[in-house]
């Protein structure tokens, strides 16, 4: 990487160690991307409005008693907005806003959740059969292919009927075909690191291939793979909402952006009461158009040829 | 050439058999077996009968016996079993819908590429200007729309607040059949889910092709070509096009499969009679033969799409071949 040339031996002196420090953090990945949204006043809001509304979900939420808010209430059922209820009630005379709330935490905690277990697995299968290759890549990328041709959606909806709801078999199954996309781009990445002559070098000096591998081609790959992430978890946010939508997500009782959406499957709700499916379609919009602002800020982070900065 | 193909095609017999004993396993775990519902409520029918009737059928086989059957019938007969809730063979309910999936697919893919391939085009050939700037919003917008999301929208503003298309249904049930209003009701009921599909599937096409185009924008043979006079137009539509339709073309497959496999949504939504619409209805009525049958057969087109759309690559682009 371009701090290599200011990785000299002769560094020795605390002042020196400073410098290095100090140009270290000047190249560092986190640095350019910072300057990067920065530079891009697009991301910047786009970053602002989603952390915004990520920390409404998480802190607000804590001050909604869930069992209270989830209750239902047949005495306020589908009440237009008004002064007691701002967005009106939904279908089990809940207060929207609660709903929005709870609804958009728990959401974006799967995503969040996903896209972690997603690029573990991918990262770390990509990279050691990349680094690695031989017929062990060959078989595993085999078996990457035939795995993608199976329906993902289809599939995740079929083994939560067969086998029962649990979140942990939700969490799991949309996991499980993720990490394949991941894989595939770390794989080609990590198969360029290794043929790289700074790879060469550590294994001469005896370094363990494993240390190799989380030390020096891991941290390479790290900008490469924010920008994976970030689309990730748009594209995690978005079926976990269709997902509850068709009714295979989180259980109804359970709030999620994609129950108050399925509302709207009944056509009097969606000609007549706007306010209960209207608000979470422009949430979840939001989110993913900030989401992918932002993904287009780190991409061109990431590829040093696309920088503003 | 064939060398590749048949390289391809021989890749593709043990990933087919993988997926075949997936989706085998997924239904052999899966709650119910043959005789669910083939009597109902039958008063008749003791456990005695029904397990003699099991053993007839080799439900108590070792697994590879029956797997054996099951993938022979498939083969041979295209028999998928029967449905647990319908007393009729899965494959008679999956034909039924298929035609309006496939109708749907159709539309959908030549809206998709007749709005993206000028899209595309344009941008990368006025790069920097409003009009790129625009549509780069646009695929930004298309990419990170949910489907569920648009559908609703396109719903609402089309079907209910307009009223200018119908919302749910592939045909008017008054339509009568073979008459020419019958084939404009079917359009008629094509148009909103088709291009919501297309709108969002636009996204991916346009950016390579855009990319695309830059980039052969600054190659020896178009400098060549413009320095011998040849005029812009011509370069754009002879020279570069035919290089940067490439990617485009080697996705075809995937977005054919994708088109008859990601309906899902949008089926649902418009209340499409379609196969993403029979799935999810056999999903509520947990009816599985139907939903193992329609995974083994999607799986099995996205092979066959993926396949087609290498050697559609392979012919167009030679340097692919494998020598």
């Amino acid at each position: 990487m371009e701090n290599d040339k200011v990785l000299s031996p002769e560094l020795g002196t605390p002042d020196e160690k400073k410098l290095l420090r100090a140009e270290k953090r000047k190249v560092s990945f986190i640095n350019i991307l910072w300057k990067e949204i920065w530079a891009d006043k697009l991301a910047f809001v786009a970053l602002v409005i989603f952390v915004g509304i990520v920390l409404t979900a998480f802190i607000w939420s804590m001050f909604i008693d869930t069992d209270e808010a989830v209750r239902v209430n047949l005495r306020t059922q589908n009440q237009a907005p008004s002064a007691e209820f701002t967005l009106g009630t939904d279908n089990m005379g809940r207060d929207v806003i609660d709903m929005l709330v709870l609804g958009s935490r728990n959401s974006l905690s799967i995503a969040f959740i996903v896209t972690g277990m997603v690029a573990i697995v991918g990262v770390l299968v990509g990279v050691f059969t990349g680094f690695y290759g031989g017929r062990a890549d060959n078989l595993i990328m085999r078996a990457v292919d035939t795995l993608s041709m199976l329906p993902f959606l289809m599939l995740v909806i079929a083994v939560i009927t067969a086998f029962g709801w649990t979140m942990f078999l939700f969490i799991f199954l949309m996991s499980s075909l993720g990490w394949i996309g991941i894989c595939r781009i770390i794989r080609t990445r990590a198969l360029q690191q290794g043929r790289l002559d700074y790879v060469s070098a550590s294994k001469t000096l005896g370094t363990p291939n494993v240390v190799i591998i989380f030390r020096e081609v891991i941290p390479n790959l790290v900008a490469v793979l924010s920008t994976i992430l970030t689309l990730t978890l748009a594209n995690n946010i978005g079926l976990e909402i269709g997902l509850t939508f068709l009714g295979f997500g989180l259980p109804p009782g359970t709030p999620s952006l994609g129950t108050l959406l399925a509302l709207a499957s009944v056509p009097v709700v969606m000609e007549h009461r706007m306010w209960q499916w209207l608000p979470p379609a422009l949430i979840i919009l939001t989110l993913a158009l900030c989401v992918n602002f932002v993904s287009q800020a780190v991409n061109r982070a990431a590829d040093a040829r696309q920088r503003l900065v | 050439m064939w060398k590749t193909v048949v390289r391809r095609l021989l890749i593709l017999i043990p990933q087919l058999a993988a997926v075949s004993l997936f989706v085998f396993f997924l239904a052999y775990n899966m709650p119910g077996d043959a005789l669910t519902g083939a009597f109902g409520e039958d008063p008749n029918m003791t456990p005695e009968m029904l397990a003699e009737l099991r053993a007839e059928l080799g439900l108590d086989d070792p697994w590879f016996q029956q797997y054996g059957r099951w993938i022979w019938n498939i083969v041979s007969s295209g028999d998928f079993g029967r449905s647990h809730t319908q007393a009729r063979a899965v494959t008679d309910i999956i034909g039924e819908r298929l035609g309006n999936t496939f109708r749907l697919a159709l539309f959908t893919l030549i809206l998709q590429y007749s709005i993206a391939i000028p899209l595309g085009v344009i941008a990368g050939r006025k790069r920097g200007t409003f009009v790129d700037k625009a549509i780069v919003f646009y695929t930004f917008f298309a990419m990170a729309m949910p489907t569920v999301v648009l559908a609703l929208l396109m719903l609402f503003t089309f079907g209910f607040n307009l009223g200018w298309f119908p919302i749910r249904g592939s045909v008017d049930v008054l339509a009568p059949s073979g008459s020419f209003e019958y084939f404009t009701s079917r359009m008629h009921h094509l148009i909103l889910p088709a291009v919501t599909g297309a709108l969002l599937g636009t996204v991916f096409i346009i950016n390579i092709l855009r990319a695309e185009i830059i980039d052969t924008q600054n190659s020896d043979y178009v400098t060549t070509a413009r320095s011998k006079g040849v005029p812009a137009s011509r370069v754009y539509s002879r020279h570069i096009l035919r290089n940067s339709v490439l990617p485009i073309v080697s996705i075809l497959g995937f977005a054919i499969t994708g088109l008859l496999t990601g309906s899902v949504f949008i089926e649902q939504i418009f209340s499409y009679p379609g196969i993403g619409n029979l799935f999810v209805t056999s999903m509520i009525t947990r009816d599985f033969p139907i939903a193992n049958a329609l995974i083994l057969m999607t799986s099995f087109l996205t092979a066959m799409g993926t396949l087609l759309g290498d050697i559609l690559l392979t012919i167009i682009d030679p340097r692919i071949r494998v020598r």
